[in-house]
């Protein structure tokens, strides 16, 4: 319930949609759904794409395979993994 | 000469003149300019370079967009070189009227090049990374990887032959044309998509230009004024070239694969040389591009006096012109046929330069006229036939065109009207 009103998603989505040129509205992004592999067509280079735009923006690295699974589950999952470990006072 | 001779098919080029082909070719009859302010990065006020040739290709105007420039297939494809060639490519092939099938694949090559390659991913990368420590995004290594531009291609074309990149800096674009022409005669390749891109409004490379005193370096208040009027081949005020963007393919195909599809080439590639100066860095040398022009000639089995025209590579510096002057007079003697400078038109798009130019030297085959060397001022130490005004010249059976590059590097064609 918490993920679907994190604050962090519709800005995710955005930057989702823009750093892959994806061909759709940065809305109709299931938050819950698979980010990579599935319907979005995202493969292995866009997901490291989306591990630099995620240090660079949030300062939160995604450096081991664990996290990676957790971090890229879904939208959702992504937002909450950022929350979890982002920085206590943003710079 | 029953070897296969490769014909050309389709072709189609962006440049400072525009992004429709068509549209390039009109501007060019009618005598126009491509070239206007520098707006690819932010000016020092003492930049030394203010103007440009740039490709004003803006996706959202192209109707239909090809499926690849599609902003998902471009997401990570930062530098333009990649949408300049994609679409030249996708739209040459179009043209060409051929469908690279499964079957057909292993035998098309690419031999599309470029001679600077994505370098702006690196200069944006290492200016981020000096800055503020930022690591470079992943994929800035492949776009300034410099045989990716053929790597993606082969990707768009599904062409499995042989994919090289044939840098010889200024020259690059006829080289992928002449190394096609060799995949073709040696039995490689029925079909070779050739061509080239350059994307050098960078700001090093721009200002690096100027410190070697090889871009146009303004003298006076009309100067600064008129960018249309800076690039000035074979003319006494030349003072360096003008810095352009640009890219143009062509479609290669040998004569028996032509026939057998039932097409219908009017031109085909009578013969190419390449040569080397073992001289010099940067500085022409006549001996050995005079040496280049008649082996060409030699090869398309014809003599001097069959040539109508010369496309010039007319680098637009002092001693560029003046070298290539003096190795026309060694090939042709007192007979030079009249010469054509497209550089004053469309500046100097590095490796790209020489296809473009070779596309507008068949355009001009066909329409029977020869291009104007626009803002020409008689130099009395170059005795050339310098096309001024677009000049009707109907029978041109075959054409010469020069490209030069530095690293001594020269490749002539010559162009053969069928």
């Amino acid at each position: 319930m918490t993920e679907q009103t994190d604050p962090l998603l519709p800005e995710l989505a955005r930057k989702l949609v823009e750093t892959l040129g994806l061909d759709m509205e940065p809305e109709s992004v299931d938050p819950a759904a698979p980010l990579i592999g599935a319907g979005l067509g995202i493969d292995s280079i866009d997901t490291l794409e989306l591990v630099v735009m995620i240090d660079k923006d949030y300062g939160v690295k995604i450096d081991n395979r664990a996290a990676g699974v957790e971090a890229f589950a879904s939208l959702g999952a992504l937002a909450a993994f950022i929350q979890q470990h982002r920085p206590a006072s943003p710079a | 000469m029953t070897k296969s001779r490769p014909v050309l098919l389709g072709w189609d080029g962006v440049s400072s003149m525009g992004i429709e082909w068509n549209e390039q070719w009109r501007r060019a009859r009618a005598g126009e300019s491509g070239i206007g302010p520098l707006t690819r990065f932010p000016l020092r006020p003492d930049s030394p370079v203010r103007i440009a040739g740039q490709v004003n290709l803006d996706p959202d105007a192209i109707n239909p967009l090809p499926a690849c420039l599609r902003p998902r297939e471009m997401a990570h494809w930062k530098s333009p070189v990649f949408r300049y060639s994609m679409l030249v490519v996708h739209r040459a092939l179009a043209k060409a009227g051929i469908a690279i099938t499964p079957e057909l694949a292993p035998r098309v090559a690419v031999t599309f090049s470029t001679a600077i390659g994505g370098l702006d991913a690196v200069v944006d990368a290492d200016r981020a990374l000096v800055a503020n420590g930022s690591l470079p995004l992943p994929y800035m290594n492949p776009n300034s990887c410099v045989n990716m531009i053929a790597g993606k291609i082969s990707i768009l074309s599904g062409a499995t032959g042989p994919c090289i990149t044939t840098v010889t800096a200024c020259a690059t674009g006829s080289t992928s044309i002449a190394m096609g022409a060799l995949l073709i005669e040696t039995g490689r390749a029925d079909v070779v998509i050739a061509g080239a891109v350059d994307f050098p409004l960078v700001e090093p490379i721009v200002a690096g230009f100027s410190t070697m005193n090889g871009s146009f370096k303004p003298k006076t208040d009309e100067d600064a004024l008129h960018p249309g009027k800076a690039s000035r081949p074979f003319s006494i005020d030349r003072r360096g070239f003008v810095i352009s963007e640009g890219a143009a393919s062509v479609i290669l195909a040998s004569a028996e694969f032509a026939k057998a599809h039932g097409l219908h080439p009017e031109f085909e590639l009578a013969g190419w040389s390449l040569s080397s100066d073992a001289h010099h860095p940067v500085a022409p040398h006549r001996p050995t591009i005079a040496r280049c022009m008649s082996e060409a000639i030699a090869a398309s089995g014809i003599r001097p006096d069959a040539i109508a025209a010369v496309n010039a590579h007319a680098s637009s510096t002092k001693v560029g012109d003046k070298v290539e002057d003096e190795a026309l007079h060694d090939v042709f003697g007192a007979k030079v046929p009249p010469v054509s400078a497209n550089k004053s038109q469309f500046g100097h798009a590095m490796g790209a330069a020489s296809i473009l130019e070779s596309l507008l030297t068949l355009e001009g085959m066909r329409d029977g006229v020869l291009l104007p060397t626009i803002n020409f001022t008689r130099d009395p130490d170059i005795n050339l036939d310098v096309v001024t005004e677009t000049r009707q010249h109907p029978s041109q059976d075959y054409v010469l065109k020069n490209a030069f590059g530095f690293g001594g590097t020269n490749t002539c064609l010559i162009f053969h009207r069928l």
